[in-house]
């Protein structure tokens, strides 16, 4: 019997797949999350202006998954640890929401004063 | 927490830092560790200029304005006059750091563990095995891919949301799954364990914590899990199917067998001891390595090989499974599919244990036989001992040694080994020193059994037999020794076990061990008078087995036991000392020049370290003395 009468590759029939060349360099570190998934840029444009919604409307938790979401897809903006330090706050965890605001202090020192500032020794 | 410092005054170059990176398993501290890094891949501000979205602008206008802000905004003076322009600037230099090579993934790998607090160590494609960065590389990005879940379930009917490519993720998260449980299953749940950490620097490779001392065996802390299959898993046809269409990697083909069972009259006896028989064959020959490249990768016993850690992928398991598919879909196309089922299984295993084609065209191998050697775990040790490469101390007589080492595997699938050994021509030599009685009484094996107590003073009987069939090609697998059957330098003291009618092991069970729990060697030697002496080598214990004293003593008593019943005189070597004077025997313990024994040829080789250098060739009678002083018993 072959492997054709035994219909056995039926099932994976209009699923869809991901290209084996993208995958291997997510793990290659060649590629992105979000390259590998084929995520428009409008679509994380838009997920972002949902995460600002959210801040905006004090929907702390949403704000916060989104934001993660969106470093997982490695899209992120310089802000964001800064925004997730007060999301955090409002949360109610001050552990987690100071070290947010100490990534982003220093990102963002190193951002507006270049490499001259903020060097550690 | 310790850290490992990235940039700085003195600052590791950027090559070194990327080496850092990529290739070592750090601790690192997480923030710090972060912003060295973007220090080093930060380009000079306006090099490239970024879009920032203009709500996120007004987020950080609004924070710095907030009084409750964690933030030092003072340091920020520059930011707050210079308006817009000024945060577009620096969101530029925040975006053209990260389309530095690397430096995106590696900053968004980061922060939202920053986030939600977790580690931030890298994976070391170097400091781990290949398959455990495989699988830790999987996991990681599983872990991101669950994130963006989170985040598409936090908004479903958000306009973002519906335009995201959620099939897509799906077929991304099942392809991680998919590949973890493919590692999981080839490697076991080592290929799980946390990575190594490292003190500040490198090289200070900090050890693990010592194990805790046991005084009752207990498996479950101290071994592996199994993961190949056992025997008792294919014994019913829906498992047996279940188990092929797992191991073939073949969706839908567990219906398949089902309904062809069916029709041939379901659950018939043989035909399911065909279909078992045939799963155990895939799941051998899908992780066995290929001993061709592969040599001398020696574990330390049967339930690291139970646990598959030998496990790697190659492209000869591929092809294993690719032939093993085609060959079960003739047999489902057969007429009867039940004889043709035996003659494919039979073929396979002697192909996949290195067989040539003129080989298996002549072979007597049954399927009984064979499928007896899947149960028993034999394929792995007879396609080492087939495809194992004769090293350096044996080039002389590699012909010979690769003739013994045919004639030892195909008596073993012939089903015939014992008939073998005990009928080699140099049997008579070996055992001349017996009467025709202690002659049939050294074939015949013996059972024993000893009572002892556990911790909690509950009784354990421990129990005692001769190796016979393939438990021969396991014996001395039972701990981290030479004997083993793939142990590095090479198989000849396997060998010298197989081939010479004059040596025999005891094995002691322990209820509470799923293996072997130690093994002794037996053998045949006599005084330069003729008469017979029974010598037998101190314990090889199970590396992890606790009860060292209690299992040396049962094979004693074996011994003890086996000697009367051959007429022979019993030495115990000096390396059971402790267990000799536990038990109290009355022994006359004599210098080793005193103990001289006459050692007869063997087919080949000989192998003890007990009164001999370890493994040599050896064809001709010599007399010994043991490397220890040892102990002659004088009865009860």
């Amino acid at each position: 019997m072959s492997r054709h009468r035994l219909e056995l590759e039926g099932s994976r029939r209009g699923a869809p797949t991901i290209k084996r060349g993208l995958y291997d360099g997510l793990f290659s570190k060649e590629r992105s999350l979000t390259e590998v998934l084929g995520a428009e840029p409008a679509t994380l444009a838009s997920l972002r202006e949902l995460a600002h919604a959210h801040y905006h409307s004090g929907r702390w938790a949403q704000c916060v998954a989104i934001v993660e979401g969106l470093h997982a897809l490695d899209a992120p903006e310089l802000w964001d640890p800064i925004m997730l330090s007060r999301c955090h706050q409002e949360l109610g965890d001050p552990e987690r929401a100071a070290i947010c605001a100490r990534i982003g202090e220093e990102l963002l020192a190193l951002a507006v004063n270049g490499r001259s500032e903020g060097a550690s020794s | 927490m310790t850290k490992l410092r990235i940039g700085g005054p003195s600052a590791l170059g950027a090559v070194e830092l990327k080496r850092v990176q990529t290739q070592l398993t750090v601790n690192l501290d997480k923030e710090q560790a972060l912003l060295d890094f973007v220090q080093q891949t930060l380009p000079p501000p306006g090099t490239k200029s970024g879009v920032p979205t203009p709500d996120g602008m007004k987020i950080l206008q609004a924070e710095m304005d907030n009084p409750k802000s964690l933030v030092d905004w003072t340091r920020f003076a520059s930011l707050r006059e210079g308006g817009a322009e000024a945060f577009k600037k620096a969101h530029g230099a925040f975006t053209a750091a990260c389309e530095v090579e690397g430096a995106v993934i590696e900053l968004n790998r980061a922060l939202p563990k920053i986030g939600t607090l977790d580690t931030s160590q890298e994976v070391g494609r170097f400091l781990l095995s290949e398959a455990r960065y495989q699988y830790q590389a999987r996991l990681e990005i599983l872990e991101r891919v669950d994130r963006v879940v989170q985040m598409v379930e936090a908004a479903p009917d958000a306009p973002g949301v519906a335009a995201f490519p959620k099939a897509e993720l799906n077929a991304l998260r099942n392809q991680l799954q998919l590949d973890l449980e493919d590692l999981l299953y080839a490697h076991g749940p080592e290929v799980k364990k946390p990575r190594r950490t490292f003190d500040a620097g490198f090289g200070n490779y900090k050890p693990a914590p010592p194990k805790p001392k046991y005084l009752d065996p207990t498996p479950a802390a101290q071994l592996p899990a199994r993961v190949a299959l056992t025997p008792g898993e294919v014994t019913d046809l829906k498992d047996a199917a279940k188990g092929l269409e797992r191991l073939l990697k073949s969706p839908g083909l567990e219906a398949k067998i089902l309904a062809f069972a069916e029709r041939q009259g379901n659950a018939e006896p043989q035909l399911i001891k065909m279909l078992g028989a045939f799963a155990l064959l895939v799941d051998e020959a899908t992780t066995a390595p290929d001993y061709r490249y592969v040599q001398g990768h020696s574990l330390p016993d049967r339930a690291h090989y139970r646990a598959r850690f030998h496990a790697k992928p190659s492209s000869r398991n591929d092809t294993s499974r690719q032939v093993l598919f085609e060959a079960l879909a003739k047999v489902m196309d057969a007429k009867d599919p039940v004889a043709v089922g035996e003659k494919v299984v039979v073929e396979h295993f002697l192909r996949e244990v290195g067989f040539t084609a003129a080989e298996i065209k002549n072979s007597k191998a049954s399927f009984a036989s064979i499928s007896r050697a899947l149960e028993d775990e034999a394929f792995l040790p007879l396609r080492y001992l087939n495809e194992y490469e004769i090293r350096y101390q044996y080039k002389s007589v590699s012909q010979e040694m690769e003739q013994l080492f045919r004639k030892v595997t195909t008596a073993f699938v012939e089903g015939r080994f014992e008939e073998w050994k005990a009928n080699q021509p140099a049997a008579e030599w070996q055992l001349r020193s017996l009467t025709p009685e202690g002659r049939a009484a050294w074939h015949a094996p013996l059972e024993t059994q000893r009572e002892i107590k556990d911790s909690k003073g509950q009784p354990v009987v421990l129990k005692t037999h001769e190796a016979r069939g393939f438990e021969r090609l396991w014996v001395t697998k039972n701990h981290t020794g030479s004997h083993g059957f793939d142990h590095p330098i090479g198989t000849p003291c396997l060998l010298a076990y197989l081939t010479n009618p004059r040596t025999e092991a005891i094995i002691v069970e322990d209820p509470r061990w799923p293996q072997h729990a130690g093994r002794m060697y037996m053998r045949l030697l006599e005084r330069p008078n003729g008469k017979p002496v029974m010598f037998v080598e101190g314990m090889a214990k199970d590396n992890e087995y606790p009860c060292q004293t209690d299992a040396e003593a049962a094979l004693l008593n074996h011994a003890i036991l086996k000697a009367k019943a051959i007429g022979a005189e019993l030495v115990i070597s000096g390396y059971a000392e402790s267990t000799v004077k536990a038990l109290g025997l009355k022994t006359e313990l004599k210098h080793a020049w005193q103990s001289r024994f006459v050692l007869t040829p063997t087919p080949l080789v000989e192998a003890t370290v007990a009164f001999g250098p370890h493994d040599w060739v050896h064809t001709s009678d010599s007399e010994c003395s043991p490397n220890r002083d040892p102990y002659h018993y004088l009865g009860d």
